[in-house]
């Protein structure tokens, strides 16, 4: 008995820290720049945007996807646990459209702190971060559903 | 407007674009005009080693590196739902192509349907055609899995490979996001139009006007493609953890022969259809990959005709050890007649590995034993004009960079 109840704690403590711990672990968040109307997005929606086939904001204005190197572990994190897609297949699909003359790659740039620059000056902008900042009057954070 | 005035004056338009692009320099590189165009590259030289027959040059002496490709593209987004692109191709591959320039595809695309979840719209110019998971991008060492695609599917050996990659004409498009599918539809209409000499040659051994190759005594009058028809539907699962693919391609090739023996030109014709099936699944470490195709062929000579159907498929793993390590084993077979498989068959098994040290740059290396009772089928006709044998054990290894 008293086993079956120690089992139960450790499940409600476990069931009920799960987004604690999610949140923290990944760390990451898909930032816009300031101009990008939308507050939250869908993950296929998200996953459109950075296979390259959205062209345009609800607003009309252009979508301009940075990301980082392919290998960096901020890219990996974020295809792997926000997008759910693999890097390489992500490559994959951008290759495709750079070779075919059907859609154009993202803007890759080397590190963090300049994607979230580029990001903040930028309109139009779309991008990810690994900590925790708020929206502000250069950026926004996006909502992923 | 003609299509070829067209190409002139949409080349005409790409290349002041690109030349204001350099003029104005990279310093202005962040205002919002001067991103709507991207420029890409590539540039791969191969070395192939053989026994018995040659593969794109002169592979069994010592080895050849007559096998060389390049490509520089260009995209600018014109308006939102306009853009213009445009690749320039160099490709030299023994005595099956030339190493001239060519446009490898220049087209404007419309697009009239621009949402989030969905798209529509036409290409119009040279297009490049839609065939199984590699044939659209398969002269980019860089979207290809190996140096030398399965012949079961992506045929080299018959010459035949202009026509299957871009044409002059018309593609419609449209893709859709549902639950977890993203499904991509494209058809392509091309016009009726005579082949390179280079195909000439791949097919008849001679040029032109000039003898006819297979046929001694008769010469090659002309040759046209006509009725060409590509369509594929694609659908993606999980963001492209699983890919099917439906692809069908519809061709006929007419040549006319003539002799002083003939009171009238001889006409050969070839009317091909290809159906072809693709599945791929990709896991974190490993990708399965398998396409299958049958091909119905109507010869006709002169007043007769006979009628064959041909079909192959593969089988492809990939594994990444790392980022920067790949590994690859294909077992490929393809049956030049559907009823006969024993006496028909030509099979290649493949062992690859590729080495990646970062992502503007590869080295591939692989082996492909090349056997059958039809084994000379997968070999370059034009490479060995005096006839090949049905084994070959090859060895390649190609280095690729991109921009």
């Amino acid at each position: 008995m008293q086993m079956v109840k120690y089992l139960r704690l450790m499940f409600c403590v476990g069931v009920l820290a799960l987004p604690f711990v999610c949140t923290a672990a990944e760390g990451i968040q898909v930032v816009a720049n300031a101009s990008v109307q939308v507050k939250e997005l869908p993950v296929a929606s998200l996953r459109a945007i950075f296979s390259m086939r959205v062209r345009n904001w609800p607003n009309g204005d252009p979508v301009r996807v940075f990301v980082l190197p392919d290998r960096h572990d901020l890219h990996t994190s974020f295809s792997k646990k926000i997008l759910r897609i693999y890097p390489y297949v992500l490559r994959d699909t951008w290759d495709r459209m750079v070779f075919t003359g059907t859609g154009q790659a993202p803007i890759e740039v080397a590190n963090a702190d300049e994607l979230m620059q580029l990001v903040a000056e930028t309109p139009g902008a779309i991008g990810y971060v690994n900590k925790e900042i708020p929206s502000n009057e250069t950026i926004r954070i996006l909502q992923i559903r | 407007m003609k299509l070829s005035e067209f190409c002139k004056y949409a080349s005409a338009a790409l290349a002041m674009k690109l030349l204001m692009a350099f003029v104005i320099g990279t310093s202005a590189a962040a205002s919002d005009e001067l991103k709507s165009y991207q420029i890409h590259g590539f540039a791969s030289q191969g070395y192939i080693l053989t026994d018995e027959n040659n593969f794109y040059g002169d592979s069994e002496d010592g080895g050849s590196f007559d096998y060389y490709e390049l490509g520089l593209n260009a995209f600018w987004q014109v308006a939102d739902t306009l853009s213009a692109s445009g690749q320039l191709l160099v490709r030299d591959a023994g005595e099956t192509d030339d190493g001239k320039l060519r446009v490898d595809y220049l087209f404007l695309d419309k697009r009239f349907i621009n949402m989030d979840a969905a798209t529509a719209g036409v290409r119009v110019g040279r297009v490049k055609n839609p065939l199984g998971f590699y044939n659209e991008s398969r002269d980019v060492i860089f979207t290809r899995p190996s140096i030398l695609l399965p012949q079961s599917i992506y045929l080299e050996g018959i010459g035949v490979r202009e026509i299957l990659f871009s044409s002059d004409g018309v593609q419609l498009y449209s893709d859709w996001d549902h639950g977890r599918h993203h499904t991509a539809f494209k058809v392509n209409f091309a016009r009726t139009d005579d082949v390179s000499d280079q195909t000439r040659r791949n097919f008849f051994g001679g040029t032109g006007g000039s003898g006819g190759g297979s046929f001694p005594g008769f010469s090659l009058d002309q040759m046209k493609i006509s009725d060409l028809f590509f369509t594929q539907v694609m659908d993606e699962v999980d963001g492209g953890r699983m890919r099917f693919a439906i692809s069908y391609l519809t061709a006929i090739l007419k040549a006319d022969f003539t002799s002083p023996q003939l009171p009238a030109p001889l006409t050969v014709s070839v009317d091909s259809n290809i159906y072809t099936l693709s599945a791929q699944y990709n896991a974190e470490r490993w990708s399965l990959t398998s396409e299958y195709s049958l091909t119905t062929t109507k010869f006709g000579f002169g007043g007769s005709e006979s009628r064959l159907r041909s079909d192959g498929m593969y089988l492809q793993g990939e594994y990444r050890m790392t980022p920067v390590w790949t590994g690859l084993l294909r077992y490929d077979m393809a049956f030049s007649n559907r009823n006969d498989r024993a006496n028909s068959d030509a099979r290649d098994i493949t062992a690859g590995l590729s080495w990646s040290p970062n992502p503007s740059w590869v080295v591939m290396g692989e082996y492909h034993y090349i056997h059958g009772d039809n084994g000379d089928s997968s070999l370059p006709n034009p490479d060995n004009p005096g006839g090949a044998s049905n084994r070959t054990n090859l060895l390649a290894v190609m280095v690729g960079y991109r921009f």
